[in-house]
């Protein structure tokens, strides 16, 4: 909306608005002094009483949990960036960092068994087989890659310390991050398919028992579950679908449907400047309604269209845009099979078409939002 | 010893300020187009509203802009609309009342 405005013959003219302005400005500096004198007492009151000790306490908690997890002094104060490669579906993946101690209670502040044996183990992931999978010096940091058996799935793994990759540094995490995505696709490749864990995902070792024994205890005992995700991801990819759409053209579009719309535009004309502001209040809050149950519908048709030529569809969050003439309307991952691939491809363009909308498709992805 | 920078804080205090005129005024507009839907209002009244909520609209974006406060501004609001929209999904969401206790009975 324009603010070009400026009237004369208005209910206030430049100089009263001058004026107003001046008198706001000293109210409120005047209100920000007294309340800062009022309340001063009252606020280093609470913020010696309530404020300190809890902040005090947070601090120690934190300091406790990062010690906890990282014994390395030098990394104690870094913090991990997210994965630069696919961050947010990195972000969003449950089973994060070292499987075994979650659920097993290690306490905050208790260091991790460290010394000679006392080695973790980095999951990339599981794949159905049974011939030994062996990748020398390909993994993270030039690991060894190897494969851990329990009945006919494997566990693709190297060995590293017990805690997790951690650098301030981005390019760093970036080379981890694709090593490891690297490695998924070669699994891929040999097995035919894998389930995916998301990145710095590692095993401890706990009390007497190997990070081998943990992550084979793990697999027995999830092995029913593993089993069907495996069968569910078989033959199948996933890939993201964002679709998104312009606020001008869908502004115009639901303006140009809505009689009510019309007939206030014409009202605005040759009207004072008041009552054209008023009028174009009423017309911004029906565009809003209008575009509000435009998209709802068309969020739903989309999602039933793209549902059809899908195995499975998981809904994420939509992101904000900085610009302005395009904005995220859906966002979600697919689950595809190799056959259906093309009939996702054709309804994304008919949505294109028969709405207007712009669809942006990525992949083909590891499954990572389905496992 | 926490240091409180007066020039920081009476930027942080005045967009406070600020960003509460405008859900002020955010509501005197709404209220103002309810009136006027009302048909209880009479042309020339309908004309003085709009001019005095187009003045006070104008007002506040020249404080805004002379204070260098419009950023600020805009981010307070983000921030309340992120704080008012988890009180009204945990007010209607009531499984998740044992996380926290809602003053609500």
């Amino acid at each position: 909306m324009q603010l070009d405005l400026v009237h004369e013959g208005g209910v206030m003219n430049k100089k009263q608005r001058e004026k107003l302005k001046k008198v706001l400005q000293e109210i409120l500096d005047e209100e920000i002094d007294l309340i800062t004198n009022e309340t001063r007492s009252i606020m280093s009151d609470l913020v010696n009483k309530e404020g300190l000790p809890a902040l005090r306490t947070a601090v120690s908690t934190t300091i406790a949990d990062a010690t906890a997890k990282i014994p390395d002094p030098a990394l104690k104060s870094s913090s991990r960036p997210p994965g630069p490669l696919t961050p947010g579906r990195i972000a969003e993946i449950p089973l994060g960092d070292t499987i075994p101690s979650a659920g097993q209670g290690v306490s905050p502040g208790s260091p991790p068994a460290e010394g000679p044996g006392a080695t973790g183990l980095y999951l990339y992931g599981i794949a159905p087989g049974t011939t030994p999978v062996h990748y020398r010096s390909s993994g993270i940091d030039g690991q060894d890659v190897w494969s851990i058996q329990y009945k006919d799935l494997m566990a693709i793994v190297h060995d590293c310390p017990a805690r997790p990759y951690e650098s301030t540094d981005k390019e760093v995490v970036k080379d981890w991050v694709l090593a490891h995505e690297k490695i998924i696709e070669r699994v891929s490749g040999d097995c035919g398919i894998v389930m995916p864990f998301s990145f710095d995902t590692i095993i401890k070792p706990d009390g007497n028992k190997t990070a081998e024994e943990m992550l084979l205890h793990w697999m027995a005992e999830e092995y029913e579950r593993l089993e069907s995700t495996i069968t569910k991801i078989s033959g199948k990819k996933e890939y993201g679908v964002q679709i998104f759409y312009s606020p001008s053209v869908m502004g115009e579009r639901v303006a140009s449907r809505n009689p009510a719309i019309k007939n206030l535009q014409e009202e605005m004309k040759h009207r004072g400047p008041g009552m054209e502001y008023m009028v174009r209040q009423k017309i911004e809050q029906e565009l809003k309604t209008g575009m509000e149950s435009e998209a709802a519908s068309l969020v739903h048709d989309c999602y039933k269209k793209i549902k059809d030529a899908c195995d499975d569809v998981k809904i994420e969050k939509i992101k904000k845009s900085v610009e302005k003439e395009e904005k995220m309307l859906m966002n979600c991952s697919c689950l595809v099979s190799d056959e259906d691939y093309r009939k996702l491809g054709d309804v994304l363009e008919t949505i294109e078409k028969e709405y207007g909308l712009s669809v942006r498709f990525t992949g083909p992805w590891p499954v990572y939002s389905f496992v | 010893m926490i240091e409180i920078d007066e020039k920081n804080l009476k930027q942080g205090v005045l967009g406070l300020v600020l960003a509460l005129v405008e859900i002020i005024e955010d509501t005197l507009r709404i209220q103002a187009v309810r009136r006027m839907d009302s048909g209880l209002l009479t042309d020339d009244e309908i004309e003085r509203l709009g001019s005095a909520l187009l003045d006070l609209k104008i007002a506040i974006g020249e404080i805004k802009e002379e204070q260098g406060i419009t950023e600020t501004v805009k981010e307070i609001r983000e921030e309340l609309d992120d704080v008012v929209n988890d009180v009204v999904d945990r007010i209607g969401n009531p499984e998740r009342w044992t996380d926290q206790q809602v003053p609500c009975s």
